[in-house]
């Protein structure tokens, strides 16, 4: 790999803005102003509830958002993925940025083997049948699985959840790719073959040096698994940082309070496990000034009239908050 | 579906999965055969001229000499009912044939496509909706001409638009299928997302379809030709072989009885092959000890 390219930053989002326009209405800001920046080998996670944008980043990041309308620009390898065509992008969609989904039952196409699906990824990129097929096998083994060559030959619905996650793993890095995008990967899978799963992906995008985004809402997945954390909230980052810091010095109101809503083992059993009350906004009701100043617990006036800029307090540790937690870890 | 995409019909997994099916439709499977195979042989291993008329052998019970007995002209019925398989069941299936893919096409073109096609289609499958098949097919037949052919072309434009109705429905439903995005997400061009993941998928459940309309497409035709729109005089189509029958229902019932059953089984048969077919195909539906 030459210096320069470890250099550059694999994927580098700046000021990315995302409208869509509903049929008959007026246009709805989904994505607020998001600037985040992965470097190569390195893993972030992008954290928060449902309906915080995390999906739709993702989805921003493949353009596969259907009439949306961007600003700012998604760098990838230093190429504006905003302004890629659709040849360019079938190129780029899993080849060099691939992705991993929730639910390996629905998003494995039901009446196609295996192999062919595995194979497929490489030979809509012309690589013959034979070496696509060695490949997928040599992957294949690689991913744990004892008899590859039957693997090939069995529909997905043959297959347990843990085993489908795995062939949805081998879809994803058969093309190898720089950037693997892993949307909730254990999120539909038990505890036990969550860790099997996330151990397989750390293991693999260390001897792979994969750069991986992982979409979770399970601080304690996270923990184990990412370099980087950006928090998001209502489409927009409201604190980023390394894992370290976000889970020891946790700054904005918000990460501190999903770090609060985690159960531990020595907690008070008498005490309500804490929670984060009201809901997410709908993007159109969006409170003016903080977008989390409706549910803060730590609110004043400022924060509901005025948005906060970004404060940088290390090297890579920033947060969008007036009055920031000082109490340290939870 | 295998005529569309041309594969995966006759695989492995095909044979793999006849091994499993149960006697009752190994059966089922084995009859529809056993007609098919009738309509393209059949002229060959009919025993006597269908067309040669005897009038000292007119209406003769069925016998050891004559199976089904002879017509009111002396002709072996059992040979017309041979012969007239071909016209009767290639037929139906050139309409089919006709109805699945002109629906496919259609319908495809109307889910995935601009939403003004979507709805000049569709509005036309309304109007053709709007009669009944019969009636629609029995003005179009009129319209040409009776003849055999005119009742298959006049059937083959009426058919469709249920196929495309039914394409559009499966194609509308599977496009926003997880699998078609995950897909999307991997590179998949626009054209192979529709002809390798969407269509299959879509396309799977046509098979049923098409048998249960084998046996509609089949009483239609035989229908037309009875009342004399369809095949004429000496022609020895199924529903014709009735008709010639009727006036002498009382004299020799075997002339009716006879073609007229069948038909009627011919129906049975295909409907039933229905079922068994998509237990073949839906590769998610499972049987005990499959593996």
């Amino acid at each position: 790999m030459s210096s320069q390219k470890s250099n550059q930053p694999v994927l580098e989002v700046s000021d990315l803005s995302i409208s869509i326009t509903p049929k008959n209405d007026s246009p709805i800001q989904i994505i607020n102003n998001l600037n985040f920046t992965i470097n190569s080998g390195e893993r972030v996670a992008i954290v928060g509830e449902s309906g915080s944008g995390k999906t739709v980043t993702a989805m921003a990041i493949m353009q596969l958002l259907d009439g949306a309308h961007y600003q700012g620009s998604i760098r990838f390898l230093g190429e504006d993925l905003v302004k890629k065509n659709e040849r360019e992008l079938r190129e780029i969609r899993g080849g060099k940025i691939a992705m991993i989904f929730q639910d390996s039952l629905s998003t494995l196409n039901p009446i196609m083997k295996i192999g062919q699906q595995i194979t497929e990824v490489l030979m809509i990129r012309g690589v013959n049948r034979t070496s696509a097929r060695n490949r997928a096998l040599t992957l294949l083994s690689e991913l744990g699985f004892e008899k590859p060559l039957t693997i090939f030959n069995h529909y997905p619905h043959q297959f347990s959840g843990g085993m489908r996650q795995r062939v949805m793993i081998a879809i994803a890095l058969i093309a190898q790719p720089q950037l693997l995008i892993a949307d909730e990967p254990t999120t539909a899978l038990d505890v036990r073959i969550q860790a099997e799963v996330m151990n397989l992906l750390n293991d693999l995008a260390e001897k792979k040096r994969l750069s991986v985004i992982l979409i979770s809402h399970d601080m304690g997945v996270v923990a184990g698994f990412a370099d980087r954390v950006v928090v998001m909230y209502s489409g927009r980052v409201v604190e980023q940082g390394g894992v370290q810091e976000i889970y020891r010095k946790p700054k904005h109101p918000y990460t501190r309070a999903l770090l609060n809503s985690i159960p531990t083992v020595n907690r008070d059993p008498a005490c309500d496990l804490p929670f984060i009350k009201g809901i997410t906004p709908e993007p159109q009701n969006r409170p003016s000034g903080c977008v989390f100043s409706d549910r803060c617990t730590q609110v004043q006036d400022l924060c509901k009239t005025t948005s906060p800029e970004f404060t940088r307090i290390a090297s890579r540790h920033e947060y969008a908050c007036f009055f920031p937690g000082n109490d340290g870890a939870v | 579906m295998s005529l569309i995409t041309g594969k995966s019909f006759i695989s492995n997994t095909f044979y793999k999965k006849v091994k499993w099916l149960s006697f009752y439709e190994k059966f089922i499977f084995a009859a529809i055969i056993v007609i098919l195979l009738t309509a393209i042989f059949g002229g060959r291993l009919a025993p006597y001229d269908p067309y040669y008329v005897n009038l000292e052998d007119s209406l003769l019970p069925p016998s050891s000499k004559h199976w089904f007995g002879t017509d009111v002209n002396g002709r072996d019925l059992f040979s017309r009912v041979l012969v007239g398989a071909s016209s009767s069941l290639l037929s139906t299936l050139a309409v089919i044939a006709f109805a699945a893919i002109v629906g496919t096409i259609l319908g495809t073109g109307a889910a995935l496509g601009p939403r003004w096609l979507d709805e000049i289609i569709m509005r036309i499958s309304d109007v053709a909706f709007a009669f009944p098949a019969l009636i629609l097919s029995l003005g179009f037949a009129a319209a040409l001409g009776p003849s055999l052919s005119s009742a298959v072309i006049a059937l083959a434009l009426t058919w469709w638009p249920g196929y495309a109705r039914l394409v559009r429905t499966y194609v509308i439903e599977i496009k926003y299928r997880e699998y078609v995005d995950a897909a999307r997400m991997l590179g998949v061009s626009r054209n192979r997302l529709i002809f390798r993941h969407i269509l299959p998928n879509a396309l799977i459940n046509l098979y049923v379809q098409i048998t249960i309309d084998v046996s509609a497409v089949l009483l239609v035709i035989s229908g037309l030709s009875f009342i004399g729109i369809g095949a004429q005089a000496p022609s020895a189509e199924w529903g014709a072989l009735v008709a010639d029958g009727r006036n002498y229902i009382l004299a020799g019932s075997w002339t009716v009885v006879i073609p007229g059953a069948v038909i009627c089984i011919t129906a049975v048969l295909f409907n039933l092959a229905g079922d068994a077919l998509r237990v073949i195909n839906d590769p998610t539906l499972l049987r005990k000890g499959e593996k």
